[in-house]
């Protein structure tokens, strides 16, 4: 029997009188198919959530990418726990930040030093600053569609930005390399920094992967001119390859930033940097309240162990394929027309022959009120704990969601 | 900022046609129309935007273009002349450049469009009337802001297709995007690209005049979106700009 919400919706009521928006940014339910879509959840182990109503889910959104090795993973929180218990937040910095930075150096490809902070968001404003204390230059160039952050120089948000807050910023389309060409000759001695995500994974569209030489080009041309090549991993990092996805992709960035997956779920951030960003790091004051917490350093370097000992991008990648291949011959089996784009660690699906989303957002609604959680406009992720038998439970409820999709569109 | 040329163009496209939607449900302004049969355009300037109204046994039609031979033509000098009138202010800056002798028509719209004000501004009245205009009027304005503001051009230059907007049990409208031009229509699109449906007039009313959380409206299901929800954020960012010119 299809899932019910009720217990959701009477929270959400309770937490729309004392909470703008109820629920409020990546969480918000509105970008799902309320009505199809649970609002709160009660538990998580593994692959799976249980919500306030007691129902279960397969979870393709990992909580939009930090779970990685899967909910409530032994390791990861004994070792929290066990650093907790000596304190987490402290008046000196603690031994454990030097062990992290340590690993980071010796597992990321591009990493000379690194600085820690909480969210993927704080790492990439450290980063426009870096660059722009770099070369003593303004202009910071990002792709159109691609996510930083909710900070008003992003572009996510409407409400209470100006103008000056993104006066510096020049937008290019992700992929092309003739605009980068185009706008490096126009403005070369004003720009700082080009931002970038090692792939296109924007929301309500299919993701990009890079063509052979753009990264390579779009390294020479920062040399070059003396731009910052900025990498925003913090979506993509742990999970295509553990020495960052530029490293997957082939090319060394001057920064990288990393979050999510990086600790399985604790909150946590760096940005790494190559030996010439060194000096400008260090002349930077860069500060946050609980940047230099213990418990989360100590749960990255159980998950960046963890996820080495495993292999966890080989895994990720043989479960996605295993997802992909299944959904793509179901919507075949039914008539149906899906296009999968993006790593098998981080797909997204969509139906080929709509731009409105409308047989997405039935599939998905069915998908969700049957037990598995995926998105209708936003990539999926794969965690390690995604066993076979999961996917194959998976498929079996997007069958009937595929069929859904056929009897309410015909195609 | 609110640019004067765009605020004229809502006004004479948006707002003015809503009087047929008025008269059709008002008693009040039925009587008041029933006081002056023919055609009424207005000018600004020698090149701004046209419209004419005509009204025949108190029915009231809209045409975004001047008729010919209309039996008055009210001229306004300047883009700020139409803001003056339709804000409630100095309405003798307009000057009937035709028909000047048939003053009662220019009385019956001008009492029309007072009593219009009436039932979209007061509290306690026809709520139903009032969601019903206030729903054509933001929809018409929407696709005069998305062609005419620049701000809003920007954003809608990326919008092609239809949205829909509905007021369960009320009315629906739409507005079809290409890009470069967008259109009003009454009642359904054929094949809409998004789709928002508010669950009441009062639901509708509270999203417009900016006392609902409309993020809560939507999970708690008194709104509904569908479709390409990328353009419902766009549509957004267009009524959040139809508000600051009509507040």
């Amino acid at each position: 029997m299809a899932y019910t919400f009720h217990n959701s919706k009477e929270l959400f009521r309770r937490a729309a009188r004392v909470i703008p928006q109820g629920i409020y940014g990546h969480l918000t339910p509105v970008f799902t198919v309320p009505g199809s879509y649970p609002y709160f959840g009660a538990k998580a182990q593994g692959c799976r959530f249980i919500d306030v109503d007691g129902n279960e889910y397969i979870d393709y959104l990992c909580a939009y990418g930090p779970m990685i090795l899967g909910y409530a993973h032994k390791k990861i929180d004994q070792a929290y726990y066990a650093q907790v218990k000596n304190g987490t937040c402290t008046s000196v910095a603690p031994a454990l930040c030097v062990e992290l930075a340590e690993r980071l150096v010796a597992t990321i490809d591009c990493a000379d030093w690194a600085l820690f902070a909480k969210n993927g968001a704080d790492t990439t404003s450290i980063a426009l600053v870096l660059a722009r204390g770099y070369t003593a230059r303004n202009k910071i160039v990002l792709a159109h569609d691609g996510y930083h952050g909710s900070q008003p120089w992003a572009g996510t948000n409407t409400v209470g930005i100006t103008p000056a807050d993104r006066s510096d910023f020049i937008l290019m389309p992700w992929g092309d390399i003739d605009s980068f060409k185009g706008l490096v000759e126009k403005y070369q001695d004003e720009i700082a920094g080009v931002m970038l995500t090692p792939y296109h994974h924007p929301v309500f569209a299919d993701q990009r992967l890079p063509e052979k030489n753009y990264f390579s080009e779009i390294r020479s041309l920062c040399d070059r001119y003396g731009i910052v090549l900025i990498i925003d991993d913090i979506r993509a990092g742990w999970r295509l390859d553990l020495k960052g996805s530029a490293h997957y992709f082939g090319f060394k960035p001057d920064l990288a930033c990393f979050s999510k997956a990086m600790a399985n779920g604790y909150p946590i951030s760096a940005i790494v940097g190559s030996e010439k960003m060194r000096i400008t790091a260090s002349k930077t004051y860069a500060a946050g309240t609980f940047w230099f917490n213990s418990g989360e350093m100590a749960a990255a370097l159980a998950c960046i162990d963890e996820m080495e000992r495993i292999d966890a991008p080989s895994i990720l990648k043989e479960r996605g394929e295993m997802l992909v291949q299944g959904l793509q011959d179901l919507a075949s089996s039914h008539g149906l027309h899906v296009t999968v784009s993006g790593p098998p660690a981080m797909p997204f699906m969509r139906f080929s022959n709509e731009t409105n989303f409308m047989r997405s957002q039935l599939f998905c609604g069915e998908c969700a009120r049957n037990g598995v959680f995926f998105h209708p406009h936003h990539n999926w992720f794969l965690s390690t704990a995604h066993t076979k038998r999961d996917i194959r439970q998976t498929l079996d409820v997007a069958d009937r969601a595929f069929k859904a999709v056929k009897k309410h569109f015909g195609e | 900022m609110v640019d004067e040329k765009v605020l004229a163009r809502v006004y004479l496209h948006a707002v003015l046609p809503c009087l047929a939607i008025i008269t059709g449900n008002n008693n009040a302004a039925q009587k008041i129309a029933e006081r002056f049969n023919g055609t009424i355009s207005f000018m600004v300037g020698l090149s701004g935007p046209r419209a004419t109204l005509t009204i025949k046994d108190s029915v009231l039609t809209f045409v975004p273009w001047k008729i010919p031979r209309p039996d008055i033509t009210l001229f306004f000098l300047n883009d700020k002349m139409v803001n003056r009138l339709f804000s409630g202010h100095a309405p003798g800056f307009v000057l009937p450049i035709k028909g000047f002798t048939k003053i009662n028509g220019f009385l019956t719209l001008i009492k029309l469009l007072k009593l219009m004000e009436d039932i979209l501004q007061k509290d306690g009245g026809n709520n139903e009337l009032k969601a019903r205009a206030m729903l054509h009027i933001m929809a018409r304005a929407m696709a005069v802001v998305a062609v005419h503001e620049k701000e809003s051009r920007t954003h809608a230059q990326h919008l092609k297709g239809s949205a829909e907007i509905a007021i369960r049990g009320l009315d629906t409208v739409h507005v079809d995007f290409t890009g470069e031009t967008a259109s009003f229509h009454p009642g359904n699109a054929q094949d809409p690209e998004f789709s928002l449906t508010f669950s009441s007039g009062d639901v509708f009313l509270g999203v417009a005049n900016d006392t609902i959380d409309v993020m809560a409206a939507v999970c708690l299901e008194d709104m509904t979106l569908k479709g390409n929800l990328h353009m419902g954020q766009t549509i957004d960012i267009l009524l959040d700009k139809i508000g600051r010119y009509l507040r």
